[in-house]
């Protein structure tokens, strides 16, 4: 049930960006309507394989996690890009990162178990990433709108999604060997933050279109 | 210490509360200075507006003085001067030819006095354009109109004639300092002595005012703020930074003090 519900979540986020970004020619915009798409399917499959089939569907996710990083890495650039000329050499820390620890882990543990650790050390370095681009919000000398500014509400999804979701990664392990009772608390939190980060872009799609009226109406 | 699955639940929960408030408090923290951020830019903006338009006006007040002295200079020197050209012309007779060498020799003298005062005049109207000739030279000027009025015995030290740096805004606003107090002296002050220095020290502009006069009471005419344009004065002085020190007492006398930060 809490599956198909984040299904559902996702699949309106992937609505909203095409209705709201349809107009937007932006690579970032295109590559949102798609990698929403690929989550959407991979979300579908994966719970498909595990509740129709009872199956293992970790390797999917293991090739979802590639798409995930390259999408996360590639929006902060997109926004730091703005702000910073270093907007590059920031963003290859995270592409780097998980290069390293995905190849570690298939090399460990094969491609059948999920690699949580490259997961895990990937939503510390976006954290950080997300800290850099605020920081850099703040030390910029103009202010800017937060009711038009997309690429502002995009970031803070991320932030709150790889934030929040620490405590799933810390307590995911010791939850699912020791109480296997209290693992669902955990499903719960993940849905919650689901719904933050999607609702969050959501919003940051409006704005986006807001942006692009502004803009217009400006010429 | 061994938690129960119900504590476990709790941490949880409390942990991913505090988890997600952490970037909840950025984004609040983001929001609150972007606010405070457009507030200044928009003062500072204001500010910028205010100063823009006080400049405006003091370029005005200077254009209305400068004009003030022509009319009045146009009028006592070199109307008489015509006057007393014509009255001299239209007095010769031909008749006693031994008097005319004499008269036409005056009245060349008062034509070449009027032509004189006229270029006096023509170096007065490029006031307008004095601060493009240097705030000392602008300086002079003013105190060379004091002179003319003939009425007061004037000191002076004035430091700035060959001094090549300048600041067109802030001459501008100096000048018109000057030229307040000057008629403010002239219209209050009933004194017979004044006297004016002009310095720069350590990147300040000094402009030191004294006079002999009747004085008045600093306090209460900042308090009251009317009449002598001491507001005005405080005003455009805040403007470029300075600073201003008015000492005076009743029959003892005013000295004024500016310090400017300069250029």
């Amino acid at each position: 049930m809490i599956s198909v519900v984040n299904i559902i979540i996702e699949l309106s986020c992937l609505i909203t960006a095409i209705i709201f970004l349809k107009k937007d020619g932006s690579l970032f915009s295109i590559l949102t309507r798609g990698y929403l798409a690929i989550v959407v399917i991979i979300e579908t499959i994966g719970f498909s394989m595990s509740k129709g089939f009872h199956l293992n569907n970790a390797w999917l996710y293991n090739i979802f996690i590639i798409f995930e990083a390259a999408y996360i890495s590639y929006g902060l650039y997109a926004a730091l890009n703005k702000l910073t000329n270093k907007a590059l050499m920031i963003c290859s820390i995270p592409i780097i990162t998980f290069t390293i620890t995905y190849i570690i882990e298939i090399y460990n543990h094969g491609f059948l178990k999920f690699n949580s650790l490259t997961i895990n050390l990937e939503s510390v370095v976006f954290v950080v990433v997300c800290l850099v681009y605020f920081y850099l919000l703040i030390k910029q000398k103009d202010p800017i709108d937060l009711n038009t500014n997309a690429q502002f509400w995009w970031v803070s999804g991320v932030l709150f999604y790889y934030f929040g979701s620490t405590i799933y990664n810390l307590f995911i392990y010791f939850l699912y060997q020791d109480f296997p009772k209290s693992y669902t608390i955990l499903i719960y939190v993940m849905l919650i933050l689901n719904l933050l980060l999607y609702s969050i872009w959501i919003y940051s799609y409006i704005c986006n279109s807001r942006q692009r009226k502004l803009l217009l109406s400006s010429y | 210490m061994q938690f129960t699955s119900t504590e476990v639940i709790v941490i949880i929960i409390l942990a991913t509360f505090i988890f997600l408030l952490a970037p909840l408090f950025l984004l609040i923290y983001i929001g609150v200075y972007n606010v405070r951020k457009k507030k200044d830019l928009e003062e500072k903006r204001n500010m910028q507006l205010e100063f823009e338009s006080e400049l405006l006006k003091t370029q005005i007040e200077v254009q209305e003085q400068t004009m003030q002295t022509i009319a009045s200079d146009l009028h006592d020197n070199i109307g008489q001067l015509l006057s007393l050209t014509a009255l001299t012309l239209s007095s010769i007779n031909l008749e006693e030819p031994q008097k005319l060498d004499k008269k036409i020799s005056e009245s060349i003298d008062l034509v070449n006095s009027s032509i004189k005062e006229l270029r006096g005049l023509a170096k007065l109207m490029n006031g307008e354009f004095i601060v493009q000739t240097g705030l000392g030279k602008a300086i002079k000027q003013e105190i060379d109109r004091l002179k003319k009025i003939g009425t007061y015995k004037i000191k002076v030290k004035n430091e700035l004639l060959d001094f090549e740096i300048s600041s067109p805004n802030k001459d501008l606003i100096v000048l018109r300092l000057l030229q307040e107090i000057i008629n403010n002296i002239i219209k209050h002050a009933q004194a017979s002595h004044i006297e004016i220095e002009v310095f720069i020290i350590n990147d300040l502009l000094n402009l030191i005012v004294k006079d002999n006069g009747i004085g008045f009471d600093y306090e209460a005419a900042k308090t009251k703020n009317k009449g002598i344009g001491l507001s005005s004065i405080h005003n455009r002085i805040k403007m470029i930074d300075g600073k201003i020190n008015i000492q005076s007492k009743q029959n003892n006398g005013t000295i004024t003090k500016i310090e400017i930060p300069y250029p």
